[in-house]
C-alpha cells in the first residue's frame, strides 16, 4: 500500500493549514516580514490598493503581537481527520479484504469445462474473483494474467466492480493455443484504490491452473478429426506382411524343408511337380512403430510457439493418432543429451493419452544454459517476480541490506573463461592497483624515515635527554614496516580493484540487490533448503540455472545466447547422438519383426558425429526394420533445395542476396552472415541426407511446407515397400 | 493541467453530480468568503475551483486549499496590521462550518470526479512482463513506458456514495470543531506559551496515534501472514545471521565444483 502524489498533496496541504492555524503568529510574523520586502520593493501606489500604506507593515511585523487562525485550524482537522480515516479504512482492506480474496477459474468448451486443451481450438476461460470477508472493496480492478504463446480472442481479461462477499467480480474471455505444449494461468492481478485515489495498492492473487495444451487431433491421413468415421474398429492384423508367418492369406509356395509341419504341404503341388511344396502364409503381426524425439536444447531454441520441438511434437501426435485409428502399435522415446525415457509401444486408448500427454510436456520445455548473463536474466525475471509474487518481494520482508553489494559479485564465480582483453584488463588493474600501493608505502616510508629521525635525534635534544635515549634499531623499524605493508598489499589491492568500483556502480549495487531479493524467493520456491540463498548469491552458474528453471516454469520466454566466449555453438547437445543410438540399440533388441523408427530428431549440428547412431541405423535395417528421420528445421531459415547446390552457386546467390540488400539500404553485413548462415545449414541438412541415403533411409524435414499428410504418406510408402519386399 | 477528451468523457449521471457538487461547493465557499469580507478577492479560488472542475485539472483542489488559506491568513494579518483585534473565536459559528464543509465537499468531490474522468490509479511505469514478451513476440516491441492511465467506469458508482459522502461532511466537521474545542481547553503546565503547548500537544497526539495504529496494523499483518512469507522472513534472518560462514563455504564449494569440471574438460 502506498501512498499517490494526490494524496501526498492533500496531506501536506491538510498538515499545513493545521499548523498555519495554529502556529499564527509566526506564520504571520514571517508573512509580514516578507510582505514588507515585497511592499518596499514595489512603487507606493501598488502598496495602497490594500488600503494600507507600505510604511506601516514594518512596523506591525512584530513577533508575539498575533494569535492563533481558528478558522484554519478548523478546515485542517477536519481535512486531516477525513483523510486519517480513509487511510484507515484502506489499510483495513488491503491488509485484512485483500487476504481474503480468491479466484475461481474454469476453462471451457463449447460442451463445458475441460481439463485438457486442443491446439488450434477456442476455448472460454471463465475468472471469478471472489470476497471472502466481512469488509467490502468499493473499487477493484482486476486483471486476469493471460499465459504467454496463446493467442487472446477479443478481450475480457480485464474488469472492474466493487467487490463484496455476495458481490464477485467476473472475468470472461476467449483464447486459442497455436500449438501443444503446457499453458499455465498465474492468478489474476487486483488493484485497488480508495474512491478520491490517495491510496493504492496493486496485489496478485496466485491461483495457479496448468493445462496441457494437446497437439492437434488428426485421423490417418493427417486431416483434423471432425466426426466418427467408422463404427468398428479394424482388427489387428490388418497390415498384413508379405513375410512368411502365421496368417491364413497364402504368401508363397517352396520347396519342403525338414521340420516343416506337414499339414503346410500343398499336396496337389507337390504331385504336379513331383516333390514336396510347402504353402508360406502370411504374417499377421501389426505394425509397431517407435517414435524417438529429440527434446535436447537444440530443438527447444527458437522464437515462442515456432519452436522446432513443437513441430516434432505436432508430427509425433499426428502419427500416433493415425497408427492408433488403425490399431497399429506406437511407442515413444523422449531423449536428450542427458536422459532417455522409453515407453514401450501399445495400442490401447490409455497409452495414446499418456503419450499425447507427455508430447505436450516435452513441447513446453524451455532451453536451460548455465552461462547465461546475470543481468539479462534479472532484467527479466524481476520485475516478473515482483508482478506475481508481491508479498514476497516485499521490501519489509525481503530485505536487501545496503552492505549486500560488498560481496558481490564474486569475480571467480563468473559463468564464462574470461577472455584476452578482460584478463588484460584485470592484469592492468592490478599493476596499476600496486603501482599506487607502492607510490604510497614510498611516500609513508618517506614519513616513517622523518619520524625516526626526529625520534633518535631531535626529540631527546629538544627534552634535554642524552642523544642515545630512544634505542631502536633502524633495521627492526624497515622490517616491522615491510611486514607491515605485505599483510596491507591484499587488501589494498583488492580494495582498489573491487571495492571502488562497487562503491562508484550504482548499477551493481542495484543488481546486488537485486539478486539478493530474486534468490530469496527462488530459495523458497524451489525448496532449496537453508543454505540455498547464500549458494545463489555465490554461484552464478546455479542462479543462472534456477531463474531460469523459474521463468520456464512460468512460462516467460527469455533470450539465451547462441554462441559462447570462444564462439562456440552452445546448443548442439552433441551427447544427444549417443544417447539416441543406444536407445535404438536397446528398441532393436526388444524389438520383433515389423518395426518402423522414426527419428525426430536434430542432426544439424552434429552432422560429423552420426557415427554411432548410423551404426545403431545399420543394425535395425539388418534386422529388416525400417527406420525414417525427420529432421527439425530452425524458424525463419528458408528451407533447404531437393538437390544439393555447389558451393560456387551458393556463394554467388549469398553475394546477389547482398547486393539486393544494400541497393535497398538494409544491413548488408546481417544479411550476409544469414546468407552463409543459411548455405551452412542447407550444406549440414544435405551431408546428413546423404549419410543416411547410403543405407537407404530416407531424410525429410519436418519445417518445410510438407504437411503432416505427405510424411504419413511416406510411411505408408514404407509399409507398401515392406509389402513389395 | 490535463484536459478532457471528448471521447473519454462519459457523460454519466455520476459525473454530473459530483460536478454539480463540486459547483454548490464552490457557491458555498464564495459565499462565506464574502461574508468575511474578501469580497474581490474570493473570485480567486473560486474561478480555481470552477476551472478545475471543467478542465479536470488535478492540480485545482490543492491550489484552491492554499489559496483559501492565504486569504484567511491575509485577512487576520491585515485586521491586525490596521490596529484591529481578531475576532474571539466562538465554536460553531456558521460562517466557519459553512466555509470548511464548502473545502470538504470540494475536495473529496473534485477527486472522485478525477478518479472518474482522468485517472483512479497512478501512472504504471513498469509495462508487464508477459505484455512486452507477447508484443515482442508479436514483432512490436514497446519503444517505452506507455502511459497506462485507468479511469473509474461510472457503473460502479452505487447509488448511495454520494448521498453518503455529504451526509457525512457535518460529521467530519464537527470532529474537527470537537478536536478544536478540547485543544482550545489545554493550558501550557511548562514555561511555553499555550498556543505552542497545544501545537506540540497535538503533534505528540498525532505522533503517537499513528505510531500504535502502525503497530495494531502490523501486528495484524503479521498474524495474517501466510505460510511463504512467514518461511521467507525466517530464511531471511537465518541468511543474515550466517552470511559471513556461508559466503565462505558457498564461494570454495563453487570454486571447487569449477576446478573439478575444468579438470574434466
Amino acid at each position: 500500500m502506498y501512498l499517490t502524489g494526490r494524496g501526498w498533496w492533500f496531506l501536506l496541504i491538510a498538515l499545513a493549514l493545521l499548523v498555519t492555524g495554529l502556529i499564527g503568529s509566526p506564520a504571520l510574523y514571517t508573512m509580514g516580514m516578507i510582505t514588507e520586502v515585497v511592499f518596499e520593493a514595489l512603487p507606493p501606489r501598488v502598496s495602497e490598493v490594500f488600503g494600507l500604506p507600505a510604511s506601516q507593515f514594518g512596523r506591525a511585523a512584530t513577533p508575539g503581537r498575533y494569535t492563533q487562525v481558528p478558522v484554519l485550524v478548523l478546515v485542517g482537522l477536519s481535512l486531516f481527520t477525513w483523510f486519517c480515516w480513509e487511510w484507515l479504512l484502506f489499510a483495513l482492506r488491503s491488509r485484512i479484504a485483500l487476504r481474503s480474496l480468491a479466484v475461481d477459474r474454469g476453462v471451457h468448451d463449447e460442451r463445458g469445462p475441460v481439463d485438457n486443451l486442443w491446439a488450434g481450438r477456442v476455448f472460454r476461460v471463465r475468472v471469478r474473483l471472489r470476497l471472502e470477508s466481512a469488509l467490502t472493496l468499493p473499487f477493484v480492478a482486476a486483471a486476469d494474467r493471460v499465459p504467454f504463446g496463446i493467442e487472446l480472442i477479443g478481450d475480457g481479461t480485464r474488469s472492474e466492480a466493487a467487490l463484496g462477499q455476495d458481490q464477485p467480480l467476473g472475468l470472461e474471455y476467449r483464447i486459442r493455443c497455436p500449438s501443444g505444449g503446457r499453458i499455465r494461468f498465474d492468478g489474476v492481478l487486483v488493484r485497488l484504490a480508495d474512491l478520491q485515489g490517495f491510496f493504492y495498492q496493486s496485489v496478485f492473487v496466485p491461483s495457479v491452473s496448468e493445462y496441457r495444451v494437446l497437439p492437434v487431433l488428426a485421423d490417418e491421413i493427417g486431416r483434423p478429426a471432425t466426426r466418427k468415421r467408422h463404427n468398428l474398429l479394424p482388427p489387428p492384423g490388418i497390415h498384413r506382411l508379405r513375410q512368411p508367418g502365421s496368417g491364413s492369406e497364402l504368401l508363397d509356395l517352396r520347396d519342403y524343408r525338414s521340420g516343416d509341419p506337414p499339414k503346410t504341404i500343398a499336396w496337389k503341388v507337390s504331385a504336379r511337380r513331383g516333390r514336396l511344396i510347402t504353402k508360406e502364409f502370411e504374417s499377421e503381426v501389426p505394425v509397431r512403430c517407435t517414435l524417438f524425439l529429440d527434446t535436447s536444447n537444440s530443438v527447444r531454441l527458437g522464437p515462442p510457439g515456432k519452436v522446432p520441438l513443437a513441430r516434432l511434437v505436432e508430427i509425433a501426435a499426428a502419427l500416433t493418432q493415425a497408427n492408433a485409428s488403425i490399431r497399429d502399435l506406437t511407442g515413444l522415446c523422449l531423449f536428450d543429451e542427458k536422459k532417455v525415457t522409453i515407453i514401450r509401444p501399445a495400442r490401447t486408448a490409455r497409452h495414446v493419452a499418456d503419450l499425447l500427454n507427455r508430447l505436450a510436456d516435452a513441447a513446453s520445455l524451455a532451453p536451460r544454459y548455465g552461462n547465461e548473463s546475470v543481468e539479462a536474466l534479472l532484467n527479466v525475471a524481476l520485475p516478473f517476480a515482483e508482478e506475481t509474487y508481491p508479498e514476497l518481494m516485499d521490501s519489509t520482508l525481503n530485505r536487501a541490506p545496503f552492505w549486500l553489494a560488498r560481496d558481490w559479485p564474486v569475480r571467480a564465480q563468473l559463468g564464462e573463461p574470461p577472455s584476452r582483453w578482460s584478463r588484460v584488463r584485470y592484469w592492468l588493474a592490478r599493476g596499476l592497483a600496486s603501482g599506487l600501493f607502492i607510490a604510497l608505502a614510498g611516500l609513508e616510508w618517506l614519513v616513517v624515515r622523518d619520524l625516526y629521525e626526529y625520534a633518535t635525534t631531535d626529540f631527546p635534544r629538544q627534552m634535554g635527554l642524552p642523544p642515545d635515549y630512544v634505542q631502536i634499531p633502524g633495521p627492526v623499524i624497515a622490517q616491522v614496516y615491510l611486514l607491515g605493508l605485505l599483510f596491507l598489499y591484499v587488501p589494498f589491492v583488492r580494495f582498489v580493484c573491487d571495492g571502488l568500483p562497487l562503491l562508484l556502480s550504482a548499477r551493481r549495487r542495484r543488481l546486488a540487490r537485486w539478486r539478493k531479493r530474486l534468490a530469496a524467493l527462488l530459495a523458497l520456491r524451489h525448496r532449496l533448503g537453508p543454505r540455498g540463498l547464500g549458494f545463489l548469491l555465490e554461484d552464478n552458474e546455479r542462479f543462472s540455472l534456477e531463474v531460469q528453471r523459474f521463468l520456464a516454469e512460468h512460462h516467460i520466454p527469455y533470450q539465451l545466447p547462441l554462441y559462447d566466449a570462444r564462439g562456440h555453438y552452445q546448443f548442439a547437445a552433441p551427447g544427444k547422438v549417443d544417447r539416441l543410438a543406444r536407445a535404438l540399440l536397446q528398441a532393436i533388441g526388444k524389438g520383433h519383426d515389423n518395426e518402423l523408427f522414426l527419428l525426430l530428431v536434430d542432426l544439424l549440428e552434429v552432422s560429423d558425429r552420426l557415427e554411432p547412431l548410423l551404426a545403431a541405423v545399420r543394425v535395425a535395417l539388418a534386422r529388416h526394420h525400417q527406420v525414417v528421420v525427420i529432421c527439425p528445421w530452425p524458424a525463419g531459415v528458408p528451407l533447404p533445395p531437393a538437390r544439393a547446390p555447389d558451393e560456387s552457386q551458393q556463394l554467388a546467390t549469398v553475394l546477389a542476396a547482398s547486393e539486393q540488400a544494400h541497393s535497398r539500404g538494409l544491413a548488408e553485413v546481417r544479411l550476409l552472415i544469414q546468407g552463409l548462415l543459411t548455405q551452412r545449414l542447407h550444406a549440414e541438412f544435405h551431408r546428413v541426407r546423404r549419410a543416411f541415403a547410403r543405407l537407404g533411409v530416407p531424410v525429410t524435414n519436418a519445417m518445410s511446407d510438407e504437411p503432416i499428410p505427405l510424411i504419413l504418406e511416406r510411411v505408408e510408402r514404407l509399409r507398401g515397400l515392406r509389402r513389395r519386399r | 493541467m490535463s484536459t478532457l477528451s471528448s471521447d473519454n468523457a462519459p457523460a454519466s449521471a455520476p459525473v454530473r453530480t459530483y460536478t454539480l457538487a463540486c459547483v454548490a461547493a464552490l457557491a458555498i465557499l464564495l459565499m462565506a468568503l464574502v461574508s468575511r469580507g474578501l469580497w474581490p478577492w474570493a473570485l480567486l479560488p473560486t474561478t480555481l475551483g470552477l476551472v478545475g472542475v471543467t478542465t479536470r485539472w488535478r492540480l485545482a483542489t490543492p491550489l484552491l486549499l492554499i489559496t483559501v488559506g492565504f486569504l484567511l491568513l491575509l485577512t487576520a494579518f491585515l485586521t491586525v496590521e490596521t490596529g484591529g483585534m481578531l475576532p474571539r473565536f466562538h465554536p460553531f459559528q456558521l460562517s466557519d462550518l459553512l466555509l470548511c464543509g464548502a473545502l470538504f465537499v470540494y475536495a473529496a468531490c473534485h477527486y472522485r470526479l478525477l478518479g472518474l474522468t482522468v485517472s483512479i490509479f497512478p501512472r504504471e511505469v513498469r509495462r508487464s512482463v508477459t505484455e512486452q514478451a507477447r508484443q515482442q513476440a508479436l514483432g512490436s516491441p514497446p519503444k517505452g513506458p506507455g502511459p497506462r492511465l485507468q479511469t473509474r467506469s461510472p457503473l460502479t458508482v452505487s447509488a448511495n456514495e454520494v448521498g453518503l459522502l455529504l451526509v457525512s461532511v457535518p460529521l467530519w466537521v464537527l470532529i474537527g470543531q470537537g478536536v478544536w474545542l478540547w485543544l482550545g481547553r489545554q493550558h501550557s503546565a511548562f514555561s511555553v506559551s499555550d498556543d505552542f503547548y497545544r501545537l506540540i500537544l497535538l503533534v505528540w497526539l498525532l505522533g503517537f496515534g499513528f505510531l500504535v495504529v502502525l503497530a495494531v496494523l502490523g501486528y495484524v499483518r503479521r498474524s495474517l501472514m501466510s505460510r511463504d512469507e512467514a518461511a521467507l522472513y525466517l530464511q531471511d534472518v537465518q541468511w543474515l545471521e550466517t552470511r559471513a560462514e556461508q559466503r565462505l563455504i558457498n564461494r570454495w564449494l563453487t570454486k571447487t565444483r569449477r576446478r573439478g569440471r575444468a579438470k574434466e574438460e
